[in-house]
């Protein structure tokens, strides 16, 4: 085995970790996510009634 | 003391005449009388408001719809002093941004400005959000013809004389000698000093007067009754919210100062610097306004219709009790503009000198303001689940809309350190002019959102540690 495909396996083994310890984190911030930004995905339509414009969630009707 | 008979002080000169007994005046004489200083006030109008006086407050208005100027002023000991809602609050830093003095110039003088004014409590100005600050306001109690008449009665330094009317100035390229006044009869008053203290509208009309009657004691072109401001005050929405949430959302916030929110409560924003130079907006100050809500509320009934799952959320939490009517009110900073301005009408009061003529209007820059910072409080209501908010139709179109003002009357004489667009310098002295100030909210640079009282206090007083030093 030649000095060069030993460095290459290492450099394998170093980015396999690296993205297993980034995949990790990122399913365990899913829970979070929801919670989190869940008020910044809200979508807000303005809706008019009598002299009123009303700011809402497009779920509010 | 009260002078009753002019006579007997007609050749006294004083070091100082000042000339209106309002906030500004009364604050004035009363930091003279703790130097020692002796100092005349002359006020036109009685100890009380009398019907007859109505005359000479009179005006025209052009532009837009205005209060009635005579209802909007008081000519009596104490002024407007005496009528005032009692709200008091600080101008923020960056209200200062064009003045020629800043904020941390008037800091000096809180202390006795709040004694005056018999304030117990401390301002505070927090971040709400990224966009919105919150604030408050003190109230003071004082009713400054009740407080202090038997305060000066008893003065050994600080004269008063009701009912003597403000005539004009006498003297020569900027140097006043002497005012003519009137108190059944005519007296020539020297002084050394003299101060305009009549009020935001008054001055303006007194000095365009002065300049009419002696035009060579003016030596300088001065923009006088330009750049006049009020506060427009309206309605802008109403909502529902959930009390309990918005009390949450301030705990986790850390809004330090936030008040509790209960039914009655009061919570003011108001748009912060970056806010306003990002959006390009004047600033304004929300009042909202916490009520008890039922099913019957119109606010109900709207949002019954228009969102169904909304009212549905509230009944399927059991949150009725802890919803809130909300009714949210804007106080409004103007623009100091060239053209709108107080000058001298044709119209004469019944001492034959001329009446005031107010060119007064609101601007669209005013509207999209209010609209920009209640959508803004609406985002943050809707974003968090606190409530939703409804806000007035008129901010969406161009259609006008039905305004009060807050009786602020300010600019018209405004401080400045060119005399083409300013009237008075930093110590409030006419620009060309030796011995003539100016006190009182016409003096002010920019109008901000807040109640002007406060601020006026601190620059009398302030004006009164200078002339002393003089």
């Amino acid at each position: 085995m030649t000095c060069s495909s030993v460095n290459n396996i290492l450099m394998k083994k170093r980015n396999f970790i690296k993205i297993i310890s980034k995949l990790s984190f990122a399913l365990c911030s899913i829970p979070f996510i929801k919670s989190i930004n869940f008020d910044k995905i809200k979508k807000q339509i303005y809706k008019k009634k009598f002299s009123k414009v009303w700011i809402l969630d497009i779920n509010d009707s | 003391m009260i002078v009753d008979n002019l006579d007997l002080i007609k050749n006294k000169n004083f070091f100082v005449i000042i000339i209106g007994s309002g906030p500004a005046g009364i604050s004035s004489a009363i930091q003279f009388e703790k130097k020692n200083i002796e100092c005349l006030i002359i006020e036109a109008g009685d100890k009380e408001s009398k019907s007859q006086n109505m005359d000479y407050l009179r005006g025209e208005v052009e532009g837009q719809a205005y209060n009635d100027l005579e209802n909007s002023r008081s000519r009596q000991f104490g002024g407007t002093g005496n009528l005032w809602g009692g709200n008091c609050n600080p101008m923020n830093t960056w209200d200062f941004k064009d003045w020629p003095i800043q904020k941390k110039d008037l800091a000096i003088y809180e202390k006795n400005a709040k004694e005056i004014l018999n304030l117990k409590n401390n301002f505070f100005l927090d971040k709400y959000n990224d966009n919105l600050n919150l604030y408050n306001l003190d109230w003071s109690d004082v009713k400054f013809g009740n407080k202090y008449y038997n305060y000066i009665k008893k003065s050994k330094y600080i004269h008063l004389s009701l009912n003597t009317i403000f005539e004009s100035c006498n003297g020569v390229d900027g140097y006043v000698e002497s005012i003519n006044c009137i108190k059944e009869k005519r007296y020539s008053l020297k002084s050394k000093y003299f101060i305009l203290s009549c009020g935001g509208m008054e001055n303006s009309r007194l000095l365009l007067w002065s300049k009419a009657t002696t035009p060579k004691l003016f030596s300088k072109s001065l923009p006088i009754g330009n750049y006049y401001m009020d506060h427009p005050f309206h309605s802008v929405g109403e909502g529902l919210v959930n009390y309990k949430k918005l009390n949450i959302y301030n705990k986790i916030n850390n809004i330090k100062n936030a008040p509790l929110i209960t039914c009655d409560s009061l919570m003011n924003l108001s748009a912060n610097k970056n806010f306003m130079l990002k959006k390009n907006i004047l600033n304004s100050g929300l009042y909202i306004g916490f009520q008890d809500a039922n099913k019957y509320d119109s606010v109900f009934k709207q949002l019954r219709c228009i969102a169904p799952n909304f009212i549905k959320k509230i009944y399927d939490e059991k949150a009725t009790k802890d919803t809130y009517k909300i009714k949210i009110d804007i106080l409004q900073e103007q623009e100091a503009l060239y053209n709108r301005k107080i000058s001298l009408s044709e119209k004469k009061d019944p001492n034959n000198m001329s009446l005031i003529k107010l060119n007064w209007w609101k601007t669209s820059e005013e509207k999209l303001s209010a609209k920009i910072i209640s959508e803004e409080l609406s985002k943050i209501f809707l974003k968090n689940e606190i409530g939703r908010i409804g806000l007035d139709e008129f901010l969406f179109n161009d259609e006008d809309y039905e305004t009060t003002v807050g009786y602020h009357q300010m600019g018209g004489t405004r401080m400045g350190s060119d005399h083409k667009d300013s009237v008075v310098d930093k110590n409030l002295k006419v620009h060309g002019f030796v011995n003539l100030f100016v006190s009182g909210s016409s003096v002010f640079r920019s109008s901000s959102h807040v109640h002007p009282t406060y601020t006026i206090v601190k620059l009398a007083i302030r004006l009164s540690e200078h002339i002393s030093k003089l």
